[in-house]
């Protein structure tokens, strides 16, 4: 796990791949994210959960510059040492899909249903790695064969329409880990897949990241997967972080009431996957989000006071911050400091 | 190509053959029942032993079954008869028409493609701005303007008034200007909004936004990803766009005095000779088949799906 960062020789080997800091985007006025920040690190995958239309995938499509230009991103979005959000489109481009890869929501849609799948993975090696050619082909079906799909040297060739759902997932990931990543950014990766091949997908990128050392952001609704392969959680709701926590402390011990009742939602290991919805009243749209908390109305730990103040994300142990004021109350320790972003070293 | 593939194109070949069939039959059905072309092509005061005599020249005394029969029969053997005012044989004069309407539709075809495929392309990704919306507003104008509207207004610009173009005739180069010009506005302007709005349907597909994760650049997502993916729709816009662009070649044809196939249908049209305006809705009938067939061959060729629907013995 341990090794030589590639870049950022500002930074020493447990400086973030990726940091985001105070990141707002707004779509025609509506605050999607706010003031969010996080951070991920080599070899390190960062679970990022939250209600639908929470904007856990703008925010990583922020960091790659993909959102359409009415989108207004404010913040800083820092590559290694390397400002993203201030790099010409040219230097962008060099780095999507080089050192960010991303496995994008829906895979199947993703893959351009006009170009056989063999080629659009050597357009990426040819951008990202400078293979031409028989090489590029040939490395081409070498990452077909990693992800697994079936007789590859025979179906590089195909079109995308000719490959299951969970097959077009991998190439997917094929055609993401053909950039050698830095990080990979997987924005539900097994959603609409079965458990099992839901599992052998995941499998799959846990042992791809264990080889390259890639830090790894997981976007999911799943709670299930997110424990099975992240070190670190990030709870949105309504365009925030309400709460970041290791994996092991937060489903052990949610501190925050929207993180508890999503944990109270999870259903019996061994039953059926379902997505997150137990719990009572709708996300506000972010047109009108409430001046205060905006977890407020749906809140069973609700004060007067939560309506007309929104909380702050503060630490409430170590690399453990929560956004919400009851609890900060009940369990903040005089003796760590609040506010400090426990990813980002100050 | 496999044998499935070829039965496919066999079996729209003999699809194409029977629309030529029956619009062939269709015309020959209406042209017999409109009235007696003997009645119209004579001056009035022929005698009635004289004008016997030309119906059975031209075979109008048989009973219309049997000159239905003779008619295909002819026409299987490239026969397509005898014009009844000059006399002459039919294939001839059309021999010598068709090329020049060819050579004009085609001209404007060419021309409305480039320009309209361009214009509609950078309207696309201009989208929203001054530039599209200007862009669109000519386009419409283009082609909500009357074909003979435009012939006179160009006629009144480019040879009444600067005097740089010649109006009517077709002997030389200069000639075809403007008659080109009138068929190819219209079509340049439904042209350029067909392709801006396929392009901005196929920048807004998710694949698009996966070409632009990989790092492919702008150039390359538009040329490699966006362009491929539009043009399974424009081609058939072209397959429909075709035929209306012959039609608007008869106006076209008649305002700059062009003579070609348009102009040819509209004098034996009024002079009701009726194995010439047969001969020329045949032809322009199978210009439109044979381009809707190369257009669904292309199809087939180009759209992966279907190609692969076609090797499965599928053949929609
Ligand atoms: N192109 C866009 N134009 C306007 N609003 C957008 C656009 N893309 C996203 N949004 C809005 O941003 C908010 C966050 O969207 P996002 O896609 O990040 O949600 P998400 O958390 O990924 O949800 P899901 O789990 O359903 O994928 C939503 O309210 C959505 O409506
Ligand atoms: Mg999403």
């Amino acid at each position: 796990m341990a090794g030589p960062l590639q870049q950022a020789p500002s930074g020493g080997a447990d400086a973030p791949v990726l940091s985001i800091r105070n990141l707002g985007i707004r779509f025609s006025g509506a605050p999607v994210v706010q003031d969010l920040s996080l951070s991920v690190r080599r070899g390190e995958t960062l679970g990022v959960v939250g209600e639908s239309g929470s904007g856990k995938s703008v925010t990583f499509l922020a960091a790659m510059r993909l959102l359409p230009p009415k989108a207004v991103v404010t913040g800083q979005i820092r590559l290694g040492s390397d400002d993203l959000l201030a790099m010409s489109e040219r230097r962008m481009a060099g780095i999507r899909g080089g050192r960010i890869g991303l496995i994008p929501q829906d895979p199947g849609a993703a893959l351009d249903p006009m170009m056989r799948v063999g080629l659009q993975i050597v357009q990426s090696l040819r951008l990202h790695q400078g293979l031409r050619g028989d090489a590029a082909r040939a490395e081409a079906r070498r990452l077909l064969d990693q992800v697994g799909i079936p007789n590859a040297a025979a179906r590089i060739d195909l079109y995308p329409f000719e490959f299951s759902g969970g097959q077009k997932q991998r190439i997917m990931i094929a055609m993401a880990l053909a950039g050698r990543p830095d990080l990979l950014v997987a924005d539900e990766p097994t959603t609409a897949l079965d458990v099992t091949i839901q599992a052998q997908i995941l499998e799959l990128l846990v042992e791809i990241q264990r080889d390259t050392g890639m830090a790894m952001v997981l976007i999911s609704h799943d709670l299930g997967v997110i424990s099975q392969t992240c070190q670190r959680v990030a709870v949105m709701y309504a365009g925030r972080i309400v709460e970041e926590s290791t994996t092991a402390a937060l489903f052990h011990d949610p501190a925050h009431p929207y993180a508890q009742g999503l944990l109270r939602s999870l259903p019996e290991l061994s039953g059926p996957r379902r997505r997150l919805a137990a719990i009572p009243g709708m996300v506000p749209s972010p047109r009108d989000l409430p001046p205060g908390c905006a977890f407020a109305p749906r809140c069973v730990l609700v004060r007067p006071a939560c309506a007309a103040v929104r909380p702050e994300l503060g630490a409430i142990g170590p690399a453990r911050r929560v956004a919400c004021t009851p609890v900060q109350d009940a369990r903040q320790s005089p003796l760590l400091p609040a506010n400090q972003p426990s990813g980002v070293p100050a | 190509m496999t044998r499935a593939a070829l039965l496919a194109i066999g079996l729209r070949i003999l699809r194409a053959l029977f629309t030529m069939l029956l619009c062939v039959t269709l015309v020959f059905v209406v042209l017999r029942t409109a009235g007696d072309p003997a009645e119209q092509l004579l001056p009035a005061e022929t005698p009635p032993d004289v004008r016997e005599t030309y119906r059975q020249r031209w075979g109008l005394d048989q009973p219309l079954p049997v000159q239905y029969l003779r008619y295909i029969a002819n026409l299987a053997q490239g026969d397509l008869g005898t014009s009844f005012s000059s006399g002459q044989p039919v294939a001839a004069a059309v021999a010598e028409t068709l090329p020049r309407t060819l050579m004009l539709g085609l001209t404007a075809l060419l021309l409305a493609t480039v320009l309209g495929l361009t214009l509609g392309i950078a309207a696309a990704l201009r989208r929203g701005t001054a530039a599209d919306r200007g862009l669109m507003a000519v386009a419409v104008l283009g082609y909500s303007m009357p074909v003979f509207f435009l012939g006179i207004l160009l006629i009144l610009l480019f040879a009444l008034t600067l005097r740089v173009l010649p109006s009517s005739g077709s002997s030389s180069l200069r000639h075809l200007i403007l008659p080109a010009l009138t068929l190819a506005l219209p079509l340049t302007g439904r042209v350029a909004r067909f392709a801006r709005t396929a392009m901005l349907e196929v920048l807004g597909r998710p694949f698009i936004r996966g070409a632009r994760a990989k790092g492919v650049g702008n150039l390359g997502v538009i040329l490699r990803h966006a362009l491929p993916n539009a043009t399974v729709p424009l081609l058939m816009f072209f397959g429909i766009e075709i035929g209306l662009t012959l039609s608007g070649a008869v106006v076209t044809e008649t305002i700059f005095a062009w003579p070609g196939l348009g102009r040819m249908l509209v004098d034996s049209v009024s002079r009701r000779d009726l194995p010439v305006v047969q001969a020329v809705i045949l032809l322009v009938t199978l210009v439109i088949v044979l381009s809707n067939l190369v257009v669904d061959i292309l199809h087939s060729v180009i759209d992966p799906k279907v190609s692969m629907a076609r090797a499965l013995g599928g053949g929609t």
